[in-house]
């Protein structure tokens, strides 16, 4: 019993004078890790929200002051379907695709739009351009020369923070970099988000 | 061998060693401040990006006030008085007609005055700039008289089952209470007469009850059109149609007054570093007389650091539409009527584009950063807080939100 009791005590001591084994120790640190890389992925999450957040808020703004833009635009729609004081509604008649805006210098406004949401002064090829906007116009009456009344859709896509790493599709540094008819496409469609508004806008007799 | 077992029977049943605590306590003062600092950084971490989030919502939920109320801009009212000529009754630059009808337009845009703005703004060149909406805001409706009384005071005697008034929920209760939040004191009524032709009159007070009525102020003096010149005005016999027209600023104030704003004080009880330069987006409401209106004090964003506008107008009747930016542009179009440019006027604008910045509460990035943008608009994602020079940190992260808003009200004006 006395040799029993004696070898269990030589044990335990052994393994008190050992302190903690690698594995041990390796095992806590991997339990502290996770915690420290969960604290850590969580702050990121966190900033990318509050970076979602803000450019859903923007791009849903840009849309609106497209469909803005445009309702002024209508204001300017002359009797007999006379688009010659407008711009973009010109731009977009006699089509029912996609077409992305002409950029206006008299205007100041076009499809492409910095990190706060101010047009940019170029066409679609200007580094600054973080948003990109397309429009679609699709009559709602049945005139004969559809006149009168329009459905507009706006869309405006950004791009995604890892996509152009990890797209297959030609890389693009700027928003506008891929053709209006390819950005529905399916190697495309995952390089950005995407905001869809749609409005009507009326024929209003112009002043003369 | 006993004696051994004994020994270390003692050392297991004596604890640990006075080293072996001090080795514990090092290490665990270690594992501690790692915990302590990572806990500190995740909280601070948290609480600026929680302060950056309500900086996102404060932009965006004013923002949203605001142009819901541009797009009301002119409604049942008049885009500019003084070019209103036909369809008008009575003549604006006439003595005694009070500033603010004399002045009437859906939109005045200008710079908010200098002692308004904090040595924040001033330091980092922002100028920004205030809009005053005319229009009929309080209710959507248009209210029929039953009789309009000329007298000394004129009254108006409303028909309490007329639509309008159901839809304020005047009656069965017949409250002065619910027709004075439509029909205010010192608010502008919008007269058309059975003739179609409209003037504009002030509030002096209301009377509620069985007979509702609205009183209507000395000045301007309603126009009659047994005895007029004009040739145009009330009948006397009834068929008139009035509505209210509410004239709101949006202004840059510093509501830490509990003077001014004793309703905002519980906003100012000390606190964080920059607070002292905080200023505010408010809406307050301005009677005929050009003078704000007691008690109409709104907070519509906190932290507001710019608001700026630019237009869209329609400068002939054959043009298409151009950009105003600039400063004289912009009052030219839409400024105090002295500013304005020959053949121009807030009439002519068709939409108004609109941004609005606010900062975050506290500063928590220590360099700056801006867009290289050349549009006319804002170009700032952070702002010195720093109380001598824009270019020395801290900085404060902004948030700005912009939109196109189209002025339907007055889009078929050729005026």
């Amino acid at each position: 019993m006395n040799q029993t009791i004696s070898t269990a005590t030589r044990l335990a001591r052994r393994r008190r004078a050992a302190g903690y084994t690698v594995v041990e120790i390796l095992i806590s640190m991997a339990v502290l890790a996770v915690g420290v890389i969960g604290i850590i992925a969580t702050q990121k999450v966190t900033v990318a929200s509050n970076t979602n957040a803000k450019n859903l808020a923007l791009a849903t703004q840009i849309a609106q002051s497209w469909l803005g833009v445009l309702e002024a635009e209508a204001a300017l729609w002359g009797e007999g379907g006379g688009l010659t004081r407008t711009t973009w509604l010109r731009q977009g008649a006699g089509t029912t695709d996609w077409f992305r805006p002409d950029y206006d210098g008299t205007r100041i406004f076009g499809p492409a739009f910095d990190a706060l949401g101010n047009p940019v002064l170029t066409q679609d090829q200007d580094p600054n351009a973080r948003f990109c906007a397309d429009l679609r116009f699709s009559p709602l009456n049945n005139t004969a020369n559809n006149t009168g009344l329009l459905r507009v859709e706006v869309r405006v896509i950004w791009l995604r923070d890892q996509a152009i790493l990890s797209g297959s599709a030609t890389a693009t540094a700027h928003a506008c970099g891929v053709a209006v008819q390819n950005v529905a496409d399916a190697d495309e469609r995952r390089l950005f988000h995407f905001v869809y508004m749609s409005g009507a806008v009326r024929q209003v007799v112009a002043g003369t | 061998m006993k004696d051994r077992t004994i020994v270390s029977g003692r050392r297991a049943a004596a604890g640990f060693t006075l080293v072996e605590l001090m080795v514990a306590m090092v290490g665990g003062m270690f594992v501690s401040i790692a915990v302590f600092a990572l806990a500190k950084h995740a909280s601070g971490f948290s609480l600026k990006e929680a302060r950056l989030a309500d900086a996102t919502m404060q932009s965006i939920v004013g923002f949203e006030r605001l142009k819901a109320e541009i797009s009301r801009a002119g409604f049942l009212s008049t885009p500019n008085i003084r070019n209103n000529r036909s369809g008008l009754c009575g003549a604006p630059l006439a003595i005694g007609f009070p500033v603010g009808l004399r002045d009437l337009s859906s939109v005045i845009i200008d710079n908010v005055p200098v002692p308004q703005l904090s040595s924040e703004m001033t330091l980092n060149g922002i100028a920004p700039k205030r809009v005053t909406i005319a229009g009929s805001l309080a209710s959507s409706d248009q209210f029929r008289a039953l009789n309009i009384a000329q007298g000394n005071p004129v009254q108006v005697f409303l028909d309490p089952n007329s639509q309008g008034m159901v839809n304020i929920g005047y009656p069965p209760a017949n409250d002065p209470a619910t027709l004075s939040r439509v029909f205010g004191t010192g608010r502008a009524l919008r007269i058309v007469d059975d003739q179609g032709r409209v003037q504009f009159a002030s509030i002096a007070g209301v009377t509620g009850g069985p007979n509702p009525t609205i009183t209507l102020g000395a000045s301007p003096a309603p126009i009659f059109r047994s005895g007029s010149t004009l040739l145009c005005g009330i009948s006397g016999v009834g068929d008139d149609f009035v509505n209210v027209v509410n004239i709101a600023r949006y202004d840059i104030q510093n509501l830490n007054n509990s003077t001014l704003f004793p309703g905002f004080r519980h906003m100012f009880r000390g606190g964080p570093t920059y607070e002292a330069t905080r200023r505010e987006l408010t809406r307050q409401e301005v009677d005929v007389s050009g003078n704000l209106i007691a008690g109409t004090t709104e907070l519509i964003a906190e932290y507001a650091v710019d608001l700026g506008f630019s237009l869209l107008v329609a400068p002939s009747t054959t043009s298409a539409l151009v950009r105003a930016s600039s400063d004289g542009d912009i009052a030219s179009y839409a400024g105090p009527p002295a500013a304005r440019g020959a053949q121009r006027g807030p009439q002519q604008i068709r939409a108004i584009h609109a941004w609005l910045s606010v900062r975050s509460q506290e500063a928590d990035r220590t360099t700056n950063l801006s867009l290289t943008t050349t549009a006319p608009g804002p170009n700032r994602l952070r702002i010195s807080v720093h109380p001598t020079s824009a270019a020395l940190p801290p900085f404060a992260r902004l948030r700005t939100v912009q939109a196109t808003i189209p002025l339907n009200n007055q889009a078929k004006v050729s005026w």
